[in-house]
């Protein structure tokens, strides 16, 4: 499947939704979905020095109370570089090699959000996700590959604003922020997957 | 539930279209790989003569599978033969009791595993046992002897092509034929006798030592 294809898919999805939200203006259940570039930081980033602008996430949250609503978020990054043929040195040798490093990183998190006001046309928040990240590395060299797979606990840190379209329902609107993602993974010289992230969407009621 | 299932299948959707393939952003130049192991205590300078097998040898499945000289096997036993000589080598014939022995190797392993090159060499002797480089009832030496990651391992899925050093010059103090240095390339187009020569050219090149006393 090609990224036209899927961002045909995911905006006829978010159409759907969009019906969704005109017969039930008034839903606790709520859906925001986004497009969420990364940028590796500290020893994820000597790794792998370029950003990920392959990322998406998506989370449904419920209100806890007025402010304070609970959900379960799922994104997504790709992190790709290839290397410019060098020599790397092995134990009683040398390997000539075009390196490129590739890793999936998938957090599926339970998250907490905490809007500080409900009455504004701009809202800010802050947020907080932990649970478990689904890795998939692959280190290649030329066209020979060193994989592994792994599941790992993950933690996220969310800050930013949610600006509802409609001054009536305010329950769709954009959402706008940053984010901070710890995600150990220790494989070869690898120790985490930490990155900053900023992301943009939109967020509409379920039911 | 439903909801959940959507979650994921939205944000699956968005990852499996929008991952960037490595393999399909390589050329076949960038897909080849450039081994080349040596016993680090030898001193190459205490070489000055080679001679280099006449046809190559074919390992398949681990397994040797007979003697075959191509014109790309040709083409690599001609440009290898250069190479030492341009590193202050001396040509002679087997017969002349050369200080080293160089051998040529096509090896295809239709499996996906792993070939490490202690497998390989087990195939090895078969094509080029002692007798051909003039010393009967000697051994190949054990290349484990250099520990397990004297010879790295990769997983297999095509062809590659392999030559070798070996120490004759000792071989009748020692009763064994040692191997000094060996080169792999493995890839997409290993066997296009077009690349040969940059082939030839990046074992040598990563192989500085590699130098007869002039």
């Amino acid at each position: 499947m090609n990224m036209k294809k899927s961002i045909i898919y995911i905006v006829m999805l978010i159409a759907g939704f969009g019906t969704v939200d005109a017969l039930h203006a008034q839903s606790g259940l709520q859906m925001r979905l986004g497009y969420n570039p990364a940028m590796p930081i500290g020893t994820f980033k000597d790794f792998m020095g370029k950003n990920s602008f392959r990322g998406y996430q998506g989370e449904i949250s419920y209100p806890l109370s007025a402010n304070l609503r609970i959900g379960l978020g799922v994104s997504f990054n790709d992190f790709y570089e290839k290397h410019p043929r060098q020599l790397y040195d092995t134990k009683d040798g040398v390997v000539s090699a075009v390196v490129s490093n590739s890793i999936q990183s998938t957090p599926i998190l339970i998250k907490a959000n905490y809007e500080f006001t409900k009455a504004q046309a701009i809202r800010p928040y802050v947020g907080l996700g932990a649970g478990f990240n689904l890795i998939n590395y692959n280190q290649y060299f030329g066209e020979f590959n060193d994989g592994k797979s792994a599941f790992k606990p993950a933690f996220a840190a969310d800050a930013g604003v949610n600006i509802p379209f409609n001054k009536l329902t305010r329950s769709a609107g954009i959402n706008l922020g940053a984010n901070f993602n710890y995600q150990p993974f220790k494989y070869n010289e690898l120790k985490n997957l930490n990155s900053w992230g900023v992301h943009a969407g939109v967020y509409f009621p379920l039911r | 539930m439903m909801m959940i299932s959507g979650l994921f299948g939205l944000v699956m959707i968005a990852s499996a279209g929008c991952q960037k393939d490595p393999l399909k952003n390589l050329t076949p130049a960038e897909s080849r790989i450039y081994i080349t192991n040596h016993d680090s205590t030898a001193d190459f300078s205490g070489f000055a003569t080679f001679s280099i097998a006449d046809s190559a040898g074919i390992i398949e499945d681990n397994q040797g599978s007979g003697k075959e000289l191509s014109s790309y096997d040709a083409a690599v036993i001609a440009t290898v033969t250069k190479a030492m000589q341009d590193r202050g080598f001396q040509l002679v014939d087997r017969g002349d009791n050369p200080d080293l022995g160089i051998t040529v190797s096509r090896i295809y392993n239709n499996y996906t595993g792993v070939v490490s090159y202690p497998d390989y060499w087990g195939g090895y002797g078969g094509f080029y046992d002692p007798f051909y480089w003039g010393y009967g009832g000697y051994d190949y030496y054990d290349p484990t002897y250099y520990g397990a990651g004297y010879y790295d391992v990769y997983q297999v899925t095509q062809g590659a092509l392999e030559v070798d050093i070996l120490n004759l010059k000792d071989a009748k103090e020692t009763n064994t034929i040692k191997p000094l240095w060996s080169g792999m390339a493995r890839g997409t187009g290993v066997f296009n006798e077009a690349n040969v020569t940059n082939q030839v050219s990046a074992f040598f090149d990563q192989s500085p030592y590699l130098e007869a006393t002039r």
